[in-house]
C-alpha cells in the first residue's frame, strides 16, 4: 500500500521572487476564482523579505526613499523633544536651548 | 551598586543589539560608484539613529514625568538632566542632517562625522546618568532611566562599529 507523495517543488516562492527582484522585473497579481485566474495588475518588485532568513532585499531607490522618511521622523521627534524640554527649562528659570532654524 | 547595574544593562543591550545590526538589507540596483557596503552602512546608521531618537523621547518623557510626580526635585540636577537630553536631541538633528545629505556619499569621512556626533551623544548620556539618574529618589525609576540610557548607549555602539 503505497501513497503518492507530492512532488518536490523545484523552486520556492521566495527564490522566484528574489530572481524577479534581481532583474528589476514585474510580477503579475491575480486572484483565482474557481478555475479562472483574473489578472488585477502588476507591480515592480522593489522590496522582498525572505521569510526564512528575515533578510530584506530592497532596491536602492526605495531604500533612499524609506530612509529619508525615517530621517524626517527623527527631525520631528527631536524638535518636539526640544520644545518640551525648553518649556521645562523656562519653568526652572534656566536658559532654553537654541532651536535649529526651520 | 548602581554603576554596576548600569554597566550590566549596557552590556546586555550591546549584545542583543549586535544581533540586530547583523540583519542588514540586501540592496539591488545600486548606482555607479555606490558600493553595497556603503548603502548598508548608511541604512544601519539611519535605522539606529531612529531608534536612538525614539528612546531619547521616552527618556525625555520619563524625566519630565518623574519631576511632575515629585520624584525628581526642582533645581540644578533636574536642569542638567533636561539640558543633557536637549543636547542629545540637537546632536540627533545634526547627525540626521549629515545622513540626509549623503545617501550617495557615505564615505569614511562622512561616517566619521556621524560617529563623532554619536560619541558626543554618549558623553551627554554620562552627564545624564551622573545628574538626572542620581537625583531620582525612587530606585525603580532610577533603574528605568538607567535602562533607557543603556539602550541608547548600545545603539550608539552599533553605529560606531560600522
Amino acid at each position: 500500500m503505497s501513497t503518492n507523495s507530492p512532488a518536490t517543488p523545484k523552486a520556492t516562492v521566495g527564490t522566484i521572487l528574489n530572481s524577479v527582484s534581481q532583474i528589476g522585473g514585474y510580477i503579475g497579481l491575480a486572484v483565482q476564482v474557481g478555475e479562472v485566474l483574473i489578472p488585477i495588475g502588476k507591480a515592480l518588485v522593489t522590496r522582498i523579505k525572505d521569510a526564512t532568513t528575515g533578510v530584506v532585499t530592497i532596491s536602492y531607490q526605495l531604500l533612499i526613499t524609506e530612509d529619508q522618511a525615517v530621517l524626517a521622523g527623527i527631525d520631528s521627534a527631536s524638535l518636539a523633544d526640544l520644545q518640551a524640554l525648553n518649556a521645562e527649562l523656562v519653568r526652572q528659570g534656566a536658559v532654553p536651548l537654541p532651536l535649529p532654524p526651520s | 551598586m548602581r554603576p554596576f547595574r548600569f554597566i550590566a544593562a549596557v552590556l546586555l543591550l550591546s549584545f542583543s543589539l549586535a544581533g540586530c545590526a547583523a540583519r542588514v538589507k540586501n540592496v539591488t540596483d545600486l548606482p555607479v560608484g555606490v558600493t553595497l557596503k556603503q548603502a548598508q552602512d548608511w541604512d544601519v546608521a539611519v535605522q539606529n539613529l531612529s531608534k536612538i531618537a525614539s528612546v531619547t523621547t521616552t527618556a525625555r518623557q520619563a524625566i519630565i514625568e518623574l519631576h511632575t510626580v515629585g520624584l525628581l526635585k526642582d533645581g540644578p540636577t533636574y536642569v542638567t538632566a533636561l539640558q543633557s537630553i536637549g543636547k542629545v536631541d540637537e546632536l540627533q538633528l545634526s547627525a540626521s542632517t549629515i545622513l540626509k545629505q549623503t545617501p550617495n556619499n557615505f564615505t569614511a569621512t562622512t561616517k566619521q562625522q556621524v560617529q563623532s556626533l554619536l560619541t558626543q551623544i554618549g558623553q551627554q548620556l554620562v552627564l545624564l546618568d551622573q545628574s538626572g539618574v542620581t537625583g531620582i529618589k525612587n530606585p525603580n525609576s532610577q533603574t528605568q532611566i538607567a535602562d533607557l540610557i543603556g539602550q541608547i548607549t548600545g545603539l550608539i555602539g552599533v553605529i560606531l562599529q560600522l
